[in-house]
């Protein structure tokens, strides 16, 4: 193993845990990986000053309702699918429902009187202008009211 | 008419019940907690909470908002309690939980945190002035340099990219070595000791003046 080999692995040598052997053997007999790792102690020696706040007298007491109320709101939701009646009745609606969607959506359109008016009248209507068109076109007169 | 054997398990199912938690593991706790046994999950809670809150304070360097994600966390762990599968040590899972938290919430307040500067001369106004207060055993002048090398300290650690801050921070203050840090951060161990070991660099060079 060399200098550079053992570079990244002095951060097994930082805590207590098992480091690898041969880096410890390296390091042992390197002065410049020696002072890396010294140096790199000190960094972490450094570190210790900044100390965290103690938490909240409160901090339990909070979670415990928020616990509380995850409690409180599962059987709400979910509570009542485990009741097989209301579960069977569910099921049931759905299907019922899934039925008459289907019967519905396959059905011819149902005939509407006013929207049938209205196609005839505008066939009619081309039918005359047709007309128009051939009675110009032959010469004979046309069914147009005459302007005064 | 039961079994001799469905006996013997009931048995041994109404001992393994009255086992002391702290004679168990903790991912064993867990999976009790997931049984619905609520007094698990309170041992779990009351064991962890102090390094979550110290874990998450460092992470957002704000006490109110890291209690506030630490509640969050242990909430996340009671909500799948019965999900829970011990595939890894539960300090593995809940750490992930606690990183991917802290790192998304400071990701969405980016643009907050970017905007502020920190003073060497005024109280921590995230933290309080707790983390300041003079040690009476230094002198004036003792109390301004300490008072300094700690400002740099967070001010470094802080600057540090997310995954670098979160890997230094379990390992130096967790108490984790670089094989559960890995667990959390989803890296290799040898990306993970290159991770450390980089962030360590970068904060020797920085408080080199404080060494």
């Amino acid at each position: 193993m060399n200098c550079n080999d053992v570079r990244e692995n002095l951060i097994e040598l930082l805590t207590d845990g098992p480091a690898d052997p041969q880096v410890k053997a390296h390091v042992s007999q390197c002065s410049a990986c020696t002072e890396e790792l010294g140096s790199l102690r000190k960094t972490m020696a450094l570190l210790d000053e900044w100390e965290s706040p103690e938490p909240s007298p409160y901090f339990l007491t909070r979670l415990r309702a928020h616990v509380k109320e995850e409690r409180q709101k599962a059987p709400a939701m979910f509570g009542w699918l485990r009741r097989p009646l209301l579960a069977a009745a569910l099921a049931t609606v759905l299907a019922a429902g899934g039925v008459g969607y289907r019967i519905f959506m396959t059905a011819p359109p149902p005939d509407n009187g006013a929207v049938a008016d209205i196609e005839s009248l505008d066939k009619n209507h081309d039918l005359i202008i047709d007309t128009d068109l051939v009675n110009e076109l032959t010469g004979a007169p046309s069914d147009d009211v005459a302007e005064p | 008419m039961p079994t001799v054997t469905g006996r013997m398990q009931g048995i041994a199912e109404m001992a393994a019940s009255h086992v002391p938690y702290d004679s168990l593991t903790d991912a064993e706790v867990m999976l009790r907690a997931g049984t619905d046994d609520n007094a698990a999950y309170e041992y779990l809670v009351t064991k962890y909470h102090r390094p979550m809150i110290a874990f998450m304070y460092r992470m957002c360097h704000n006490q109110a908002l890291a209690e506030d994600l630490a509640q969050e966390v242990f909430l996340r762990v009671y909500r799948s309690r019965e999900t829970y599968a011990a595939n890894a040590k539960f300090t593995t899972w809940l750490y992930r939980i606690a990183t991917n938290l802290a790192v998304n919430h400071a990701r969405d307040h980016k643009v907050e945190r970017s905007g502020k500067v920190v003073s060497l001369d005024e109280p921590d106004e995230e933290s309080g002035a707790t983390m300041d207060v003079a040690d009476p055993t230094l002198n004036v002048e003792q109390n301004i340099l300490r008072r300094e090398r700690l400002q740099a300290i967070k001010k470094h650690v802080m600057a540090l990219p997310e995954k670098q801050r979160a890997a230094v921070l379990m390992h130096k203050y967790q108490g984790m070595d670089y094989r559960e840090i890995a667990g959390v951060l989803k890296l290799s161990e040898s990306a993970t000791k290159s991770l450390l070991f980089r962030a360590y660099e970068v904060l020797r060079d920085r408080l080199k003046e404080f060494v």
